[in-house]
């Protein structure tokens, strides 16, 4: 009995300091669709072995203070790997640098341990031979939020209706030849030829084009709230970012750190490897759009523009739902629209126009795929499609020709 | 140099010795040979370069400054290279003298407030800085351990083109194949004394960053965070706390780190591209801060 209790004096710390642990599953052979087709090899991190490694890999998510723990297996069949937590500060041996910290072989475990004491968007990636990994796609957004709260910036900081991760990075499709990427690349800092960069597809969260609105759909603001927006670089471009004229912007953190003073601007320029948090907030109802700008960091020449839209509603009725996923095509369409869903039961479809006026409605009961035909005399523009479920709702934008 | 100048050297160290060195400052004085040659880069890669030498031979490194504010520089500064200069730095009143092959110019240069100041050639549209003729004069009055990195990026057929004919380029067309600190790469960096971070737990350490070079570099830090004290650029950014800056070209900035915690931590630019060297990992931007107990 007297030992039980001098066991449980021993691990009661351990018991009430908050653990969180993550696995990553690294992968060489992951497949990725761009925008116009095109089907390229990546390298990536994924949660289990089923799931092809996205592009960015999944956000991992920490609250401050965790004693954060990610459990890197690499099942790559290939080179080492490493998860390199770009901006926590961890300490040498668990930076993720491979020839100082260490590296994960194929079919081996490497464990990365390492506190969380600052709320904010950070980044993770693979710091082998990092120029062509990090091209490959193994990275991610770590986010970590105050301490029992996920609508504060930091404690005493903003208070948030909901908050967006945005993400941007390139694509030079050569890189992702197998010429490039079968290289058994070591740990040791060796010399690695790398090709000249001539990126071709300029991601948001690992999208493009029209794949922005299929795939991340539209991002809500709540009228006469905050709304805060994470901007994380992790390409090899520069981004000027072009928020939205008529909302209120306050550029408020960077790396993870509150700014002495928040700034009021209409853009802001991020570099490689820089994170900003932006409060955005609108009194009128709207659509418009955040749009991007990549260019070269070497001559300054405008490379691509992307944009996400924006719209300010007055009421956020219900979460998106995070589990739930739509597809929607063809889009454009002429008013047959096909919906493909992972969730069965009655479900409200709901189309509105960019300024929220409802211009179709149907109940349905889903099971699997199914269309919906618009009515007549619905003209040709961009609309809200609004999939209404008990468990929550999501919107895509689609365009009506 | 001149009696009368000698004259004023004599009384300002004399009021120095008696009112301290703040209040007067020091006089340094130095040569600077621009000249042309090859600088190898080892790992086989080399690059023809034109710089602020310190010496008559060319030994492909620009000579840098670290001055207290006040200290007077005395500088002289001879052209050897074939083509003509114009070596001046910007923002300081001075009149700034054309240099023929052979010829030399002499100035006397104050620098009253902490900054980092460029010197570089502004004939035709500073088009010897694509061939690596810029340094970096430091003013400080920090009494801290000090590191100073000249960053730049070299596109090594535009740079021997110009230092050989002067050949005019397509700045929209820039794209470079070396980047450089301190006129070195990968490993060789560390071996460079006044760039390699070496402390202990608890210093203050400064490192004055000056990009001379044409592109934007995003400069990372791995294991601390650190604080702008002082740019040349956007001065809204004072006082942040960051673990990566852009410097944008002729941009200069000094970081604060006061570390937490012992080890050894890279830093390199996060444009990746920028950590390579002649087409190959990692010969490019990427040294390491040692932090003992």
């Amino acid at each position: 009995m007297r030992i039980w209790f001098h066991i449980a004096i021993i691990l009661l710390p351990f018991a009430v300091m908050a653990q969180s642990t993550e696995l990553l599953i690294a992968r060489n052979k992951g497949e990725k669709v761009l925008a116009d087709s095109q089907v390229i090899r990546t390298m990536g991190f994924a949660r289990t072995l089923t799931e092809n490694p996205g592009v960015p890999g999944p956000t991992l998510v920490f609250e401050e203070g965790d004693s954060a723990v990610i459990d890197l297996w690499n099942v790559s069949q290939g080179a080492p790997h490493t998860i390199h937590l770009h901006g926590l500060d961890v300490n040498q041996e668990n930076d993720g640098v491979p020839h100082l910290s260490f590296s994960v072989h194929h079919m081996d475990h490497g464990y990365y341990r390492f506190k969380v004491p600052h709320p904010g968007t950070y980044l993770y990636h693979c710091h082998v031979v990092s120029t062509l990994h990090v091209q490959g796609g193994m990275y991610g957004v770590l986010i970590v939020y105050p301490k029992g709260s996920r609508n504060l910036t930091w404690e005493n900081g903003y208070r948030y209706e909901r908050d967006y991760s945005i993400l941007t990075s390139e694509i030079d499709p050569i890189w992702h030849s197998d010429s490039v990427m079968i290289l058994s690349h070591d740990s040791a800092h060796q010399r690695v030829k790398i090709p000249k960069y001539r990126p071709t597809h300029f991601l948001i969260n690992g999208y493009s084009d029209h794949q922005i609105d299929q795939e991340l759909g539209l991002y809500e603001i709540k009228k006469d709230s905050n709304t805060f927006f994470r901007f994380s670089n992790v390409g090899f471009t520069g981004n000027t970012v072009y928020f939205p004229k008529n909302m209120d912007i306050q550029i408020v953190s960077s790396d993870g750190r509150p700014l002495p003073v928040a700034l009021h601007q209409d853009s802001i320029n991020i570099y490689p490897g820089e994170r900003y948090g932006v409060i955005v907030k609108s009194n009128e109802l709207s659509q418009d759009s955040i749009v991007i700008h990549y260019f070269d960091l070497n001559n300054l020449k405008l490379l691509n523009k992307q944009r996400v839209m924006v719209q300010t509603r007055a009421v956020s009725a219900l979460e998106t739902i995070d589990n739930i996923a739509i597809l929607v095509y063809p889009n454009p369409n002429n008013g047959l629209i096909r919906i493909q869903s992972t969730y069965s039961g009655k479900a409200d479809l709901l189309l509105y126009t960019i300024q929220g006026i409802e211009v179709d409605s149907e109940t349905i009961h889903v099971n699997g795929a199914f269309e919906w035909k618009l009515q007549e005399g619905i003209p040709p523009g961009t609309y809200i499609l609004e999939f209404r479920t008990s468990k929550g709702l999501i919107r895509k934008t689609v365009q009506k020709y | 140099m001149s009696s009368k100048f000698k004259a004023i050297k004599k009384l300002v160290l004399i009021l120095c010795l008696a009112f301290g060195y703040e209040s007067f400052g020091f006089t340094v004085t130095d040569t600077l040979y621009i000249n042309s040659g090859k600088l190898s880069l080892g790992l086989q890669d080399s690059l023809q370069l034109t710089v602020f030498g310190s010496s008559e031979n060319f030994d492909g490194r620009n000579t840098k400054f670290k001055l207290n504010p006040n200290d007077i520089l005395d500088l002289i500064i001879i052209n050897l290279d074939q083509h003509t200069h114009k070596a001046a730095i910007q923002g300081l009143n001075e009149t700034w003298e054309t240099l023929n092959t052979g010829d030399s110019a002499h100035y006397i240069l104050t620098f009253q407030d902490e900054g980092i100041f460029i010197l570089e050639d502004l004939l035709n549209d500073k088009l010897f800085s694509y061939a690596g003729l810029s340094t970096t004069i430091a003013v400080s009055k920090r009494f801290s351990k000090d590191f100073h990195w000249n960053i730049k990026d070299i596109n090594s057929e535009w740079s021997e083109e110009i230092s050989n004919n002067a050949t005019a380029v397509a700045a929209a067309e820039y794209e470079p194949d070396f980047f450089l600190l301190n006129e070195l790469r990968n490993p060789g960096i560390d071996l460079d004394s006044t760039a390699k971070v070496r402390g202990s737990v608890g210093d203050t350490l400064h490192i004055y960053i000056s990009n001379t070079g044409n592109a934007i570099h995003s400069i990372h830090l791995h294991g601390y965070h650190a604080t702008l004290i002082y740019s040349s650029g956007n001065q809204v950014r004072l006082g942040w706390e960051k673990d990566t800056y852009g410097l944008e070209p002729g941009e200069s900035i000094i970081l604060e780190i006061v570390p937490d915690k012992t080890g050894e931590y890279p830093v390199h630019d996060h444009n990746l591209v920028a950590v390579t060297g002649g087409g190959y990992y990692p010969n490019g931007i990427f040294t390491t801060m040692v932090i003992t107990e």
